[in-house]
């Protein structure tokens, strides 16, 4: 108690002397904190989370279709653990790890959707902005199945309206315009690196989109009581992939494949999904592509690159990625891209397949790897 | 009747708790819920999160209550959330420090980034404390810096805030620090999200001049019941401050969104 008071100078400190020391230094501790941080303010990013459009839908889906909310959740896993994988490893054997933790959550039927940003923080630090722009899109997809599943909403397609709007006034919409996917977006120097490095992973991924698509078009077949007497076959059918990965497929399910009604109805949205799908196998290939990319730097800029390509803001009003855009007067399927999934009126037995190839409704299966589910 | 008034009250959040809601960021702490501790981010925009509870304090050489606070947290602006909320005490005469039972509190908290690998989430908030409860005699204000950082899971938050003290005694300071350091840690995660563990010391300056600033710790947990409603429970005590400082308390309660 010799020492002087830093604050008042008196020879005994007093309490408050010392309270305003401390508050100093937690003042100085805070500024030195912002100032420490200076070289990182390249990285400086808004939050800008979002609820969801307001409106009698909401909540529908987990009210009417509870069983396909829990697929939903578990399919939230598996793009954030992947991805969190990936930038702790390239290891086959780690990462077909991960690919099976995917399958015990999602088979533990989820009850609530799974905190992302505490299965991949690493993901979500690196790349926020790419991370609300996924964000965002789920939210929309969530708002449109809940819009299918209310049967309380009337005029759906007004509904549609006022929900699509509302996504694409956001800075991190994904675009509705046709992109190229089959052609420059799936030809950069880093493409089909997962696919090729992980076949049962990516496909397992693909997957998960099918079923994302497949479940519009029954959603359209009625109502929720319909939806829920259809729904078990296709899940069933999803489940089957799930276990047993198409690795014959060669590129991912496009939503006028699985769910041909939904997109000539609502084509905006249809576009939204395939662009979304289309970045989340970019962002694999970056991910899965160290020896292009080997540093965690060299990641996020390869990324912030890819992006804007996808954002509704750089294609409207002024298109600053016009070269992305499909070739007009082409369909996009001039590459070959396998067996293709059915589509899910196929999958129900409600059409005859069409000529294209496609693989069988209910596919014939390889070794059975994850037959314990 | 303010036991009355708070049973009822209770009573209606609970039902409402039962109610649809919509997803909750279950790792999202505001103070109160359950510790001192609160992050730098605030709830999605247009989100409405009514937040509630029930705890109780044994005191020393003072009498033992129980508390009860409501708040209601609203996602108006970009990034930005505003708060209402109060608390009950059921000996509202009793109690000593500048909160008085029945105070309404209107504030904001204003998040200026996500946080990067790098860089740590900053934000601000400001408060008003109105002098509608028993024996208040003025308007509090308080300011506080929040600063979020993680290490990969476990994230850490420091608030520094200074509490501006309306309508004090001569005996009293006209404001007072106070100083929070505590993070949470996603138990059984990857595969487990749904609970998150909680621990935060703090560091208060006493009201009245003359007596020692309290020093407690607390631990709590929040888990995620359902997809918009998070339970959480909280432990804690003052481990040294003034003679009649709450060398135990606990608290539980529930955030349900909107």
């Amino acid at each position: 108690m010799n020492e002087k008071c830093p604050v008042n100078q008196c020879i005994v400190p007093c309490r408050e002397g010392r309270m305003r020391f401390w508050a100093k230094a937690s003042t100085n501790a805070l500024i030195l904190i912002m100032l420490s941080s200076i070289p990182a303010w390249g990285q400086w990013v808004t939050r800008d989370k979002r609820w969801p459009p307001r409106g009698l839908w909401m909540w529908a889906l987990e009210r009417e279709l509870p069983q396909l909310y829990r697929e939903f959740n578990g399919i939230d896993f598996g793009h954030a653990h992947l991805a969190e994988t990936l930038l702790g490893t390239q290891d086959e054997q780690l990462v077909e790890k991960a690919r099976l933790q995917v399958l015990d959550f999602i088979f533990s039927s989820p009850p609530v959707p799974p905190d992302e940003g505490q299965i991949a923080p690493t993901f979500a630090r690196l790349v926020w902005e790419v991370q609300k722009t996924f964000h965002w899109a789920h939210t929309f997809h969530r708002s449109l199945y809940d819009l299918f599943a209310a049967d309380n909403v009337a005029d759906k397609e007004a509904a549609y309206r006022t929900i699509l709007d509302n996504y694409l006034e956001k800075p991190e919409a994904i675009t509705y315009h046709p992109l190229d996917h089959h052609g420059k977006l799936w030809s950069f120097k880093e493409s089909k690196s997962f696919a090729y490095k992980y076949p049962k992973f990516n496909t397992q991924i693909w997957a998960y989109h099918w079923l994302q698509a497949a479940v519009y078009d029954v959603q359209l077949m009625g109502s929720a009581d319909v939806q829920q007497k259809l729904l078990p076959r296709v899940i069933e059918h999803y489940h089957a992939y799930l276990r047993n990965p198409p690795i014959e497929w060669r590129f991912m399910p496009m939503m006028a494949e699985a769910a041909p009604e939904f997109s000539r109805r609502f084509p905006e949205a249809a576009a939204i999904f395939d662009n979304l799908h289309m970045l989340h196998d970019n962002l694999d290939d970056v991910l899965s592509s160290p020896d292009i990319y080997p540093t965690i730097t060299d990641k996020r800029a390869r990324i912030l690159r890819i992006l804007p390509i996808y954002l509704h803001s750089n294609h409207s009003p002024q298109d600053r990625h016009v070269e992305y855009h499909t070739p007009v007067g082409t369909h996009e399927m001039h590459i070959d891209m396998g067996p293709r999934p059915p589509s899910v009126q196929e999958v129900l037995g409600l059409t005859p397949q069409s000529g294209l190839q496609k693989e069988a409704p209910y596919p014939q299966f390889h070794n059975n790897s994850h037959g314990s589910h | 009747m303010t036991i009355r008034l708070v049973i009822i009250t209770v009573a209606c959040l609970v039902t409402i708790s039962t109610l649809p809601a919509m997803a909750l960021d279950h790792g999202n702490l505001d103070e109160g819920r359950p510790l001192h501790i609160q992050d730098a981010y605030p709830v999605s925009l247009g989100e409405l999160v009514v937040e509630a509870g029930a705890g109780f304090a044994w005191r020393r050489h003072s009498s033992d209550h129980g508390f009860f606070p409501v708040q209601f947290v609203y996602g108006i602006l970009p990034n930005t959330q505003l708060e209402l909320g109060t608390i009950f005490f059921t000996s509202p005469h009793g109690i000593d420090g500048p909160d008085r039972s029945g105070d309404v509190s209107v504030g904001a908290l204003y998040n200026f980034n996500q946080e990067t690998l790098t860089l740590p989430a900053f934000a601000l908030k400001g408060s008003l404390q109105l002098p509608t409860g028993v024996d208040s005699s003025g308007i509090e204000s308080e300011v506080t810096g929040i600063v979020t950082k993680s290490f990969h899971r476990l994230t850490l938050s420091f608030n520094a805030g200074y509490q501006f003290i309306g309508g004090h005694n001569r005996d009293e300071r006209n404001g007072r620090y106070k100083f929070v350091f505590g993070g949470g840690y996603p138990v059984g995660a990857p595969m487990h999200t749904r609970t998150v563990l909680l621990a935060d010391v703090f560091l208060n300056q006493a009201s009245s001049r003359g007596e020692r600033k309290t020093l407690g710790g607390e631990i709590g947990l929040r888990h995620q019941l359902r997809e918009r409603l998070v339970l959480d429970f909280g432990v804690g005590s003052e481990f040294s401050g003034p003679t009649n400082r709450t060398p135990l308390y606990v608290n539980a309660g529930f955030s349900v969104g909107f």
